[in-house]
């Protein structure tokens, strides 16, 4: 029988375990003029682990709560129920003090390069900035690291004077890459960070984050709605829908044989760069539902063109095979000789 | 035959404080009936700029240089009067935030009313005006068409708020639509579903549309035709098949080789090095040879005529690359 439940049972020590994790909030949107302000779910019950020096993908569409599951990480939202532990150590409910000394350990690179900078300092004093906050090393050292860091995410010696607006999009988050890097965390969450650049720019910072993943060891939490990039630069990843996980798995086998069907429908809607290409599009009627309100059972189903009565009932499990590839549906076609 | 729409070496530049900004240099574009244009490249390639301008939508402080055609006639592309009898009736628009192009303190039903009044010779009642509304929201796939009169932009997704726009552009059923970047701000499964709505204006009313995008998946699988451009120019243009089939332009190889793929992980990706020159840097020979892997001497000095290989597919560079058979740029 296939009754493992994916949370028990991935062996070694995690870098980061992350169980049961909910987060709802009042939305700031009310129902009428007078109305309450609809409790909004946006995370719903999301497990999973990453292993030291594993790079792990979090797709879905907007809305399905994956940069809220980046947030609730870093205590940058509050979570109403659940844990992120990293190392062991529980994360949830910590004291911002108790948090410094973490943030070291754990990054956050933002979408939105410029954004992330402050655009009245030179990017160089910028990558200094938080060796100061932590107080880590002299001035002198931390000038050093700070340029050795920046030309090594591929900046000339000649922009490390410039200012953010100087500087092109490409540009602009490899130094936000190196604010990030300079206090060697072990865990970077990135969230959709090349959404924002040009297409030639996207494959340069792809390139540099393998590059920095090989050199420094580092972890990757890499949030994108690009599927085309999660499986180029993952192990494992999570398909997040409406709040839940509802696939998760080695990026190989979860892109070559996806099992959910809102996986499947994901990934034929690509469009790919290949005029030739057979299209086996499938359709999905309408868009997500909000998750102010959302369906009773499986939270697919009203989209889904395999559900049925049990499906509208019933919320389907998260459950894993012989290789981790977990499903959370019970019209998913598996092979017989995978069930664990 | 004629074809609707023709640029002929258009040029536009801005007037700035210092010396003039050139965006658009020289631009041969021509579409033709039923026929869907992409028009393709990264941000500052001019392409926003080139349908600006066929729309008459460009600000006080353009110049343009060229001509462009409509029907054959030429376009007093700066005269508003002249423009605004075609704008909407035969030339369209849609962009790429649908919320910017709608009322967000009006109901949709509202909007759409006015779109068909301006839209029609004769006084059309308010039974009529509904009855006309409602078609063309469900003829867009807006799902309870008249429910939704009654709703405001903000109550609807951004999905279905495109829709609403492609719903009040077809009110005046214009001959050629210009589509910029009209699913970028929509998630995968919305983009396709537009993808297929703008397929089906073609096929059910022989409508002509130029679609702006940077995703050259979507061009892929949209157009028939697609018009490659870098910093003004159009570096590569031809049959969508043909250009990506066998790219002779080592920019439009470039793109297709940084785009990662979905049904395959493991080739590395090939980024184009360095980033977009701006206007003023423009020098005189090509403006993608700082970038350019097979950039020889020559390509500094002067600026590379355009050639023809096959069937329409044409090119600007001094040294093409090799036709191919089968992909080579994987």
């Amino acid at each position: 029988m296939m009754n493992s439940i994916v949370t028990s049972e991935t062996s070694g020590k995690p870098l980061l375990r992350i169980r049961n994790l909910h987060c709802a909030f009042k939305s700031s949107k009310r129902c009428s003029l007078f109305g309450p302000r609809p409790l909004i779910h946006a995370v719903n019950g999301v497990s999973f682990d990453i292993q030291p020096g594993e790079a792990f993908g979090v797709v879905g569409e907007s809305g399905c709560g994956k940069s809220t599951t980046a947030k609730l990480i870093l205590n940058m939202a509050r979570a109403s129920e659940g844990s992120v532990q990293y190392r062991g150590q529980e994360l949830t409910g910590l004291s911002d003090a108790a948090w410094k000394p973490l943030r070291q350990k754990l990054q956050y690179v933002f979408q939105d390069p410029l954004g992330a900078l402050d655009p009245r300092m030179r990017v160089l004093d910028q990558v200094i900035e938080p060796l100061i906050i932590h107080q880590q090393h002299d001035n002198a050292t931390r000038r050093q690291l700070a340029e050795e860091l920046l030309r090594s995410v591929g900046l000339q010696s000649s922009q490390l004077g410039k200012y953010p607006h100087e500087l092109s999009g490409g540009q602009r988050q490899r130094v936000v890459l190196a604010r990030a890097l300079i206090l060697k965390p072990e865990l970077l969450i990135c969230d959709e960070p090349i959404s924002a650049l040009d297409v030639s720019i996207q494959a340069q910072i792809v390139n540099l984050l393998q590059q920095l993943r090989s050199e420094m060891g580092l972890t990757l939490l890499f949030i994108s709605h690009d599927l085309s990039v999660v499986r180029h630069l993952c192990d494992r990843v999570a398909v997040m829908y409406l709040g839940q996980i509802v696939e998760m798995g080695p990026a190989r086998q979860l892109f070559s044989a996806p099992r959910h069907p809102y996986t499947r429908a994901l990934i034929s809607a690509i469009p790919k760069a290949d005029p030739g290409a057979r299209r086996n599009r499938i359709a999905l009627i309408g868009e997500p539902p909000s998750p102010a309100d959302p369906p009773d059972g499986c939270r697919f189903h009203p989209r889904c063109s395999l559900a049925t009565e049990h499906c509208r009932q019933q919320m389907p499990d998260l459950l894993a095979d012989r290789r981790g590839h977990a499903t959370a549906c019970f019209e998913a076609r598996i092979p017989v000789e995978e069930v664990a | 035959m004629q074809p609707l729409l023709e640029t002929l070496d258009l040029h536009v530049s801005f007037a700035t404080d210092q010396s003039p900004v050139p965006v658009v240099r020289g631009i041969d574009l021509k579409v033709g009936r039923g026929e869907i244009i992409g028009l393709v490249g990264e941000s500052g390639s001019g392409k926003s700029v080139t349908c600006m301008a066929a729309m008459g939508l460009l600000d006080d402080n353009a110049r343009l240089r060229g001509e462009i055609r409509w029907n054959g006639r030429k376009l007093h592309c700066q005269d508003d009067d002249a423009m605004s009898v075609l704008r909407g009736n035969e030339l369209a628009m849609i962009f790429q935030d649908p919320m910017s192009a709608l009322n967000p303190v009006q109901t949709i039903g509202k909007q759409l009313y006015e779109a068909i009044r301006l839209h029609s010779a004769k006084r059309i009642g308010r039974s009529e005006l509904k009855q006309r509304a409602t078609g063309l929201l469900s003829d867009v796939g807006v799902p309870a068409p008249e429910q939704r009169l009654k709703a405001y932009p903000h109550q609807l997704s951004g999905g279905l708020n495109q829709r609403v726009v492609i719903a009040m552009m077809l009110a005046g059923n214009p001959r050629l639509l210009i589509a910029d970047e009209p699913t970028t701000a929509l998630d995968v499964t919305v983009q396709a579903q537009i993808i297929d709505l703008l397929r089906s204006l073609r096929d059910q009313r022989g409508m002509s549309i130029i679609l702006v995008t940077h995703d050259l998946g979507v061009v892929a699988e949209t157009c028939d035709r697609v018009l490659v451009m870098y910093c003004g120019r159009v570096v590569e243009s031809g049959p969508v098949a043909a250009v990506f089939q066998s790219p002779r332009h080592p920019y439009t190889r470039g793109l297709l080789a940084s785009l990662p793929r979905i049904d395959s992980s493991d080739d590395a990706l090939t980024p184009i090095p360095g980033v977009v020159p701006q206007p003023h840097e423009f020098g005189e020979g090509c403006t993608f040879a700082p970038r350019c892997p097979v950039a020889s001497e020559c390509c500094y000095s002067g600026s590379p005529a355009q050639q023809c290989s096959e069937s329409d597919h044409l090119f600007s560079c001094f040294s093409p690359l090799p036709v191919q058979k089968t992909r080579a740029h994987r």
